[in-house]
C-alpha cells in the first residue's frame, strides 16, 4: 500500500467527516434540519409552500381580528341602541295613556329628543378611527343630521349599501362594519295608512315615502257656481278649512240663510261680507252676500269649487288636490312621493301618515319627540293614537335592530369560529414546519459524536498504518 | 575469467538501489508513477560452453494502469464540472436567503398579505403605507436577485477567460513537456519523470475542459481533444479564447478564428458555459416571468380603480416610445373605457377609446381621448398627459353606468343602475318592458332581462307594487331603479356590464394609474405616485369609490394558477423555483461526492498499481542491498583465485 493511497484514504474520509460534523454543528446552531432547499429537497418545496401559508394564514387571522373587533363595537352600539329603544317604547307608552299633561309630554319629547342626540352619536360611533356603521364607506360619518334651531330634523344614510369585504379566509370576504341603512331601515313596505280627519286616503299605486310623514292639506281659494251671486269673503283664503269638491251650500233666499253641507243654517243680509259658514263635521267657509242676484228665491245648491293643495313638506312645495284616486305628492326635501286618493278630500288640517314596514330609527325618533313637543298642530285625542301607532312602529324598528344584532352575534360566532379554525390552522401549519424543519437535537448530538469518532479513527488508523514499515529494520 | 559479470552484479544493483531511492523520495510527490528497473541476465559471448555474463539493467518501466489512468483523466473533468456548478449554484442558492427567512418569498407573501390587511380598513393610511413598503420590499428583492444573477453572469464570464488562459498555459506546458519527452527518447532515455509532469498537467488540463487524451502515458507524442478541438498535438498547441455566440450565449473558439460555439460540457469550463448558457438564464427567465406576472396581474386591476380620494383630475403615463403601440409590450387589439365625471351635475358618461395596436400610437390615443367633454390630453416628453377641465374628473372604473343606454324608450320613466358587476366577462344585458302602463301603479308591467345571447335570465316587477326608486336584483351584481312615470311595452334598454375596462391592455402598458412600473426583476419599481401618497392606492372600482373590492381582486389575482406561471399561484411558482434550484444544488453536492469516490477509488487502483508501497521499496532495497554484497563477494572471490593463481605463476 502506497503512501499515496492512505493519505488518498485518510484525505477523503476527513473532508467527509468534516463536511457533516459541519453540517450537524449548522444545524445545531439553527436548530434547523433544513436551512436551505439543498439540504433535503424533497421536503424544502412543502416547508415553503407550509411557510408561505402560514404567512397568508396570520394575515387571515388579523383579518379576522379586525373584522372581529369591528363586530364587537357595532354590536356593543346596537346594544345600547337597542336599550334607547327600549326606553323609547316605555316613555311612548307613558305619553299615549293620556294622562299626562303637555309639560310632562314636553319633558318627554325632551328625553326622547336626548336619546336620538345619544342614538345618532352611536351609529357614527368608530373604531381604530374608522366608522362601522357605514358599510363599505369607512371613512364618512354614516349619518348625517339636519337641524333646525338646534334639534334634528332629520337624519340621513350617507354610507354604502354594500359591506366591507376584508378577507378572511381564502376566496372568502367577511365585514366587521354593518350596512345601517339595513339595522335602521325597516324594508317591509305595506300601504300607507293615513291617520288624519282631511278625507284623504292611500292612492292604490306603490308609494316610496317612508316611514312617518305628515301631509298638509291647504285651503288656497274658494270659488262657488252658478249664477248666486254668493262670493269668498274676506277672510275665505285663510279662514276657510274645506277642502276637496264634495261640498255644497245652500242659499235658502226667503229664510235668508245659507247652510254648507249638512251645518246648521246661518242668517245673512245683503250687507254680510264675511260670514262664516260651517258645515255639521266643522268645516268653515267665509262667504259675501253682498252681490246675491236680486231675484234669488226659494232654496239653491251652489257647488263649491276649493283649490286645495297637498303637501309633504311643510309647505315648501304643494300640489293642487285634483280628486283623482291616485295623486302623487313629493317631499321636495327626500325627493320620496306619496300616492293619495283625493276623491274623498273634505277638509284642511294636517294628515298624520304612516308608511308600515318603513320606518326608520331616526326619522321615527323625530316624528314623536315632534309629537311629544306639540309642534304638529293634532288634538290631544289624535296625538294619543298617533302616540300609539308609534309604538308599533318603534316596534318595527326594534324588531329590525334585534334582527340585526341576532345576525351580528351569529355572524360574530361564524368568524370567531373561524378565527379558531385559522388559529388551529397556523399552529397546524407550524406543527408541520417544525416536523419538517426542526432538527432532532438529540439524533444530532448522536451523529456528531459518531462522525467525531470516525474523524479520530481515520486519523489514528492513518497513523497506525503510516507507522508500520520496514524502514525501522534497514541498517 | 574477468570481472564484468561481478561489475554488471553490482551496477545492476547499485542502479536498483537508485531507483529504490527515487520511489521513496517521490513516495509523496503529486502525479508520481512508481518505476521498475528490469533486470536482465547477459551472455558473455564464450563460444565453448554458455556460463553467462552476468546481469544488465535494462530498463526503467514506469507503473502504469492506462485504462484507470484514461478513467482518471475522465472523472477529473466531471470533478471539473461539478465543482464549479456547485460552487455557483450554492451562491445562487444563498440569494434566496436560508429557509424561513426567505427574503423573495418573504416579500411577495408580505405584498399580498397587506392588500388583504388593507381590504379590512382601505381608508388606513399606515395599512396603505404598509402595502407601498411592502411592495418596495418586493421590487427591492427582485431587483437584488436580478442584479446578483447579472453580477454572476459577469463573473462567469471573466471566470471562463481566466479558464481558457490555464488551459492556454497548461497546453503550452504539455506540449513542451512533449518536445522534452521526445528529445529523451531520441538519446536513449524513458523519460519517465517527464511524462510524469506531462500527465499531471493533463490532469489538471481535464479539471479545466473535458480532454480526451490519445496515447495517454506512455507515448513521446500525445494529442490531446478538446471538445473535438485538437488543443494539443505532440508538441503543437491551439490556443482557445472565449467570447459571445451569435444567439449571444457564451463560446469558445480557436484564438483568431472568431467563430464561437457553445454547448459544451466537462471540465470547470464546461461548468461555467452550462451555468452562463443554461441555469442562470433558466433562473433569470423564471424570476423575470415571475417579476412580469406579478406586474401584469396587480397592473391590470389597478389600473381600473381609483383611491381613497376618488376619480382624476390629472394623470400621467410613464414614458414610452412614440412609435405603433405594437411596440409595446403587452398592447393588443382592443379598446379601453373611460369615465368623465361632471361634478356639478354628478353625471358621468363613459367613453370607449379603441386601440389599433398597429397604427395607433401615444398620440393618436391622446387625440382621441383629447376629444372627449370634459377632459383634454396630450403628449409630452413621450408620456400620455390626461387632464380633467375644471369641475370634470376622470377614471378608468368598470363600475356600471349609472345610466343606461334608453334609445328605445319611449315612456317618460327613466332607469338607472346601481350596483358592481360580478360577471368574468363582458356582458351587455338587454331589458324590455312586459305592459303597459304607469310604474308603481299598474298591475302586471315588467321588466325581462335577457343576456347578450338573448336567454331571458330575470323578469322584475315594476308596476303595482313597485316602489319608485326600490332597488331590484339582477343577475352578477347588477341593480336597476326605476323612476315614476310610464313604460310602454316593448320598450328597451341596454345596460353595458364590463369585467374590465381596458381590453387593449393600453392602461398598464402605457403606466396609466399603474402600481408597478417596469416589465422584469431588474427593473420592477413601485409607481412613484403611490411612493409619494399611498392613498392613491386604487382599491375601489365600485361607484361609491370607498370599497375594497379592488384590493381583493389584486391579491387573489396573485393567488389563483396562472397559465404562464405553469399553473400556479405566484407564492408556488417562486417555491418550486427555489427548491428547484435546491434540487440542483443537492444533486450536483451529489454527483460531486460521487465523483469525489469514484476518483479516490480510480486514485486507489492507479496507487496500487503506480504508487509507492515504502514497505515493497523498503524489502527491494534489502534484496539489491544483499545484491550488492553478494556481487562484491563474488568479485573477492573472484580476485582471490585469480590471485591464487598468480601466486601459482610465481
Amino acid at each position: 500500500m502506497s503512501w499515496q493511497t492512505i493519505y488518498n484514504n485518510t484525505m477523503t474520509s476527513l473532508r467527509y467527516q468534516t463536511q457533516m460534523i459541519a453540517k450537524l454543528q449548522e444545524q445545531a446552531a439553527s436548530g434547523a434540519r433544513v436551512l436551505r432547499a439543498s439540504d433535503q429537497p424533497s421536503d424544502a418545496f412543502s416547508i415553503l409552500s407550509l411557510k408561505s401559508q402560514s404567512r397568508s394564514l396570520e394575515v387571515y387571522g388579523r383579518n379576522i381580528s379586525h373584522v372581529i373587533t369591528d363586530m364587537e363595537q357595532s354590536s356593543n352600539s346596537l346594544n345600547q341602541v337597542s336599550s334607547a329603544i327600549i326606553r323609547v317604547k316605555q316613555l311612548l307608552t307613558q305619553a299615549a295613556s293620556q294622562t299626562y299633561g303637555s309639560d310632562n309630554l314636553q319633558s318627554i319629547g325632551g328625553e326622547i329628543n336626548s336619546l336620538l342626540e345619544h342614538v345618532v352619536a352611536l351609529v357614527n360611533v368608530k373604531n381604530l378611527e374608522h366608522y362601522v356603521f357605514g358599510g363599505s364607506n369607512i371613512s364618512e360619518l354614516p349619518y348625517e343630521v339636519q337641524r333646525q334651531s338646534g334639534k334634528i330634523s332629520s337624519v340621513s344614510y350617507k354610507g354604502s349599501t354594500d359591506p366591507l369585504s376584508a378577507a378572511v379566509a381564502p376566496g372568502v370576504t367577511d365585514s366587521g362594519t354593518v350596512v345601517g341603512q339595513k339595522i335602521f331601515q325597516v324594508d317591509n313596505r305595506q300601504t300607507p295608512v293615513l291617520l288624519g280627519r282631511t278625507g284623504l286616503a292611500a292612492g292604490s299605486g306603490t308609494s316610496n315615502a317612508r316611514g312617518d310623514q305628515w301631509l298638509t292639506v291647504s285651503h288656497e281659494l274658494t270659488t262657488y257656481g252658478g249664477l248666486s251671486g254668493i262670493a269668498a269673503g274676506a277672510s275665505s283664503v285663510a279662514g276657510d278649512t274645506i277642502a276637496g269638491s264634495n261640498h255644497k251650500l245652500y242659499i235658502d233666499a226667503d229664510a235668508k240663510t245659507i247652510t254648507l253641507d249638512d251645518g246648521q243654517a246661518v242668517s245673512y243680509t245683503n250687507l254680510s261680507e264675511d260670514i262664516a259658514v260651517s258645515n255639521s263635521s266643522g268645516e268653515t267657509v267665509y262667504v259675501n252676500c253682498t252681490n246675491l242676484a236680486a231675484g234669488l228665491s226659494g232654496l239653491n245648491e251652489v257647488a263649491v269649487n276649493v283649490t286645495s293643495r297637498l303637501s309633504l313638506d311643510d309647505g315648501a312645495t304643494s300640489v293642487v288636490a285634483n280628486s283623482t284616486a291616485n295623486q302623487a305628492v313629493v317631499d321636495s326635501r327626500t325627493g320620496k312621493m306619496l300616492y293619495v286618493d283625493s276623491r274623498a278630500l273634505i277638509r284642511t288640517g294636517t294628515e298624520p301618515i304612516r308608511v308600515p314596514g318603513t320606518h326608520d330609527l331616526f326619522n321615527m325618533l323625530v316624528s314623536v319627540r315632534d309629537l311629544l313637543q306639540g309642534d304638529r298642530p293634532i288634538s290631544d285625542s289624535a296625538r294619543s293614537d298617533l302616540l300609539n301607532k308609534s309604538i308599533l312602529s318603534v316596534g318595527e324598528v326594534m324588531q329590525n335592530v334585534t334582527a340585526g344584532i341576532s345576525s351580528l352575534g351569529a355572524r360574530l360566532q361564524v368568524i370567531e369560529s373561524r378565527q379558531q379554525s385559522i388559529s388551529f390552522l397556523v399552529d397546524s401549519t407550524r406543527s408541520q414546519t417544525g416536523q419538517l424543519q426542526d432538527a432532532d437535537i438529540a439524533e444530532v448530538a448522536g451523529e456528531m459524536a459518531k462522525f467525531q469518532m470516525f474523524y479520530q479513527m481515520t486519523l489514528t488508523s492513518a497513523s497506525r498504518v503510516l507507522n508500520m514499515s520496514l524502514l525501522d529494520f534497514l541498517q | 575469467m574477468d570481472y564484468s559479470i561481478g561489475l554488471s552484479g553490482i551496477l545492476a544493483a547499485q542502479r536498483s538501489i537508485e531507483l529504490i531511492g527515487t520511489n521513496i523520495a517521490n513516495a509523496s510527490t503529486e502525479g508520481y508513477h512508481r518505476q521498475d528497473g528490469v533486470l536482465k541476465p547477459t551472455d558473455t559471448g564464450s563460444s565453448l560452453q554458455f556460463t553467462g555474463g552476468g546481469v544488465v539493467f535494462s530498463e526503467v518501466r514506469r507503473m502504469i494502469d492506462r485504462f484507470v489512468e484514461q478513467q482518471l483523466v475522465r472523472q477529473q473533468s466531471n470533478l471539473g464540472q461539478s465543482s464549479q456548478e456547485l460552487s455557483t449554484l450554492q451562491r445562487l442558492e444563498t440569494v434566496f436567503g436560508t429557509i424561513g427567512t426567505e427574503r423573495l418569498a418573504e416579500g411577495l407573501s408580505s405584498f399580498i398579505g397587506s392588500l388583504k390587511e388593507l381590504s379590512s380598513w382601505p381608508n388606513s393610511s399606515a395599512l396603505q403605507q404598509q402595502v407601498v413598503t411592502a411592495a418596495q420590499q418586493l421590487t427591492s428583492e427582485f431587483q437584488t436577485i436580478s442584479s446578483y444573477f447579472a453580477s454572476v453572469q459577469v463573473d462567469l464570464k471573466t471566470q471562463a477567460q481566466e479558464l481558457v488562459g490555464q488551459v492556454n498555459t497548461l497546453t503550452t506546458r504539455i506540449a513542451d513537456f512533449n518536445s522534452q519527452i521526445i528529445g529523451s527518447v531520441s538519446i536513449g532515455v524513458a523519460g519517465n519523470m517527464l511524462k510524469d509532469q506531462r500527465d499531471q498537467a493533463v490532469y489538471e488540463l481535464a479539471k479545466l475542459v473535458a480532454v480526451e487524451p490519445d496515447r495517454l502515458a506512455s507515448q513521446t507524442g500525445l494529442v490531446v481533444m478538446a471538445w473535438d478541438i485538437p488543443i494539443v498535438k505532440t508538441t503543437q498547441t491551439t490556443s482557445l479564447e472565449v467570447g459571445v455566440c451569435t444567439d449571444g450565449s457564451l463560446g469558445i473558439s480557436m484564438a483568431d478564428a472568431d467563430y464561437f460555439r457553445s454547448g459544451y460540457g466537462g471540465g470547470q469550463l464546461g461548468a461555467v458555459f452550462t451555468l452562463a448558457n443554461e441555469v442562470l438564464p433558466d433562473l433569470q427567465q423564471k424570476l423575470d416571468l415571475l417579476a412580469a406576472e406579478v406586474i401584469r396581474s396587480v397592473n391590470q386591476w389597478h389600473v381600473q380603480g381609483v383611491g381613497q380620494n376618488g376619480s382624476f383630475s390629472e394623470l400621467s403615463s410613464s414614458e414610452r416610445p412614440l412609435g405603433t403601440l405594437d411596440a409595446w409590450k403587452g398592447v393588443t387589439d382592443g379598446s379601453f373605457y373611460i369615465r368623465v365625471t361632471n361634478q356639478t351635475t354628478g353625471e358621468v358618461v363613459r367613453h370607449k377609446v379603441d386601440v389599433d395596436a398597429s397604427s395607433d400610437t401615444l398620440a393618436t390615443v391622446a387625440g382621441a381621448l383629447d376629444g372627449l367633454a370634459g377632459i383634454s390630453a396630450s403628449v409630452g416628453a413621450n408620456r400620455l398627459n390626461i387632464i380633467a377641465n375644471s369641475g370634470f374628473k376622470f377614471d378608468f372604473m368598470p363600475a356600471l353606468s349609472a345610466s343606461p343606454h334608453t334609445n328605445n324608450i319611449s315612456g317618460t320613466s327613466v332607469p338607472s343602475i346601481s350596483g358592481s358587476y360580478t360577471g368574468k366577462a363582458d356582458e351587455l344585458y338587454e331589458l324590455t318592458v312586459v305592459g303597459t302602463g304607469e310604474v308603481g301603479i299598474t298591475e302586471d308591467l315588467a321588466i325581462e332581462v335577457r343576456d347578450s345571447s338573448g336567454s331571458v335570465l330575470k323578469r322584475v316587477n315594476v308596476g303595482l307594487g313597485y316602489a319608485e326608486g326600490d332597488v331590484l336584483d339582477l343577475p352578477d351584481g347588477v341593480a336597476l331603479a326605476i323612476s315614476r312615470g310610464t313604460l310602454n311595452n316593448g320598450d328597451g334598454f341596454r345596460i353595458q356590464a364590463l369585467a374590465s375596462s381596458d381590453s387593449s391592455g393600453f392602461l398598464a402598458a402605457s403606466g396609466l394609474n399603474t402600481f408597478f412600473e417596469g416589465s422584469r426583476a431588474g427593473d420592477i419599481s413601485v409607481q412613484q405616485r403611490l411612493v409619494n401618497q399611498p392613498s392613491n392606492l386604487a382599491g375601489s372600482t365600485s361607484q361609491s369609490m370607498k370599497d375594497s373590492t379592488n384590493l381583493n381582486q389584486m391579491a387573489s389575482g396573485l393567488e389563483v394558477a396562472n397559465a404562464a406561471l405553469d399553473q400556479l399561484d405566484a407564492v408556488s411558482f417562486l417555491n418550486r423555483m427555489i427548491s428547484g434550484l435546491g434540487r440542483q444544488v443537492a444533486a450536483q453536492q451529489a454527483k460531486h461526492v460521487t465523483t469525489e469516490q469514484i476518483i479516490s477509488q480510480l486514485a486507489n487502483r492507479r496507487d496500487m498499481i503506480g504508487g509507492v508501497d515504502i514497505n515493497e521499496e523498503s524489502a527491494k532495497l534489502l534484496g539489491f542491498q544483499r545484491m550488492y554484497q553478494a556481487m562484491a563477494r563474488f568479485m573477492n572471490a573472484q580476485d582471490r583465485t585469480i590471485e591464487y593463481l598468480m601466486e601459482l605463476v610465481k
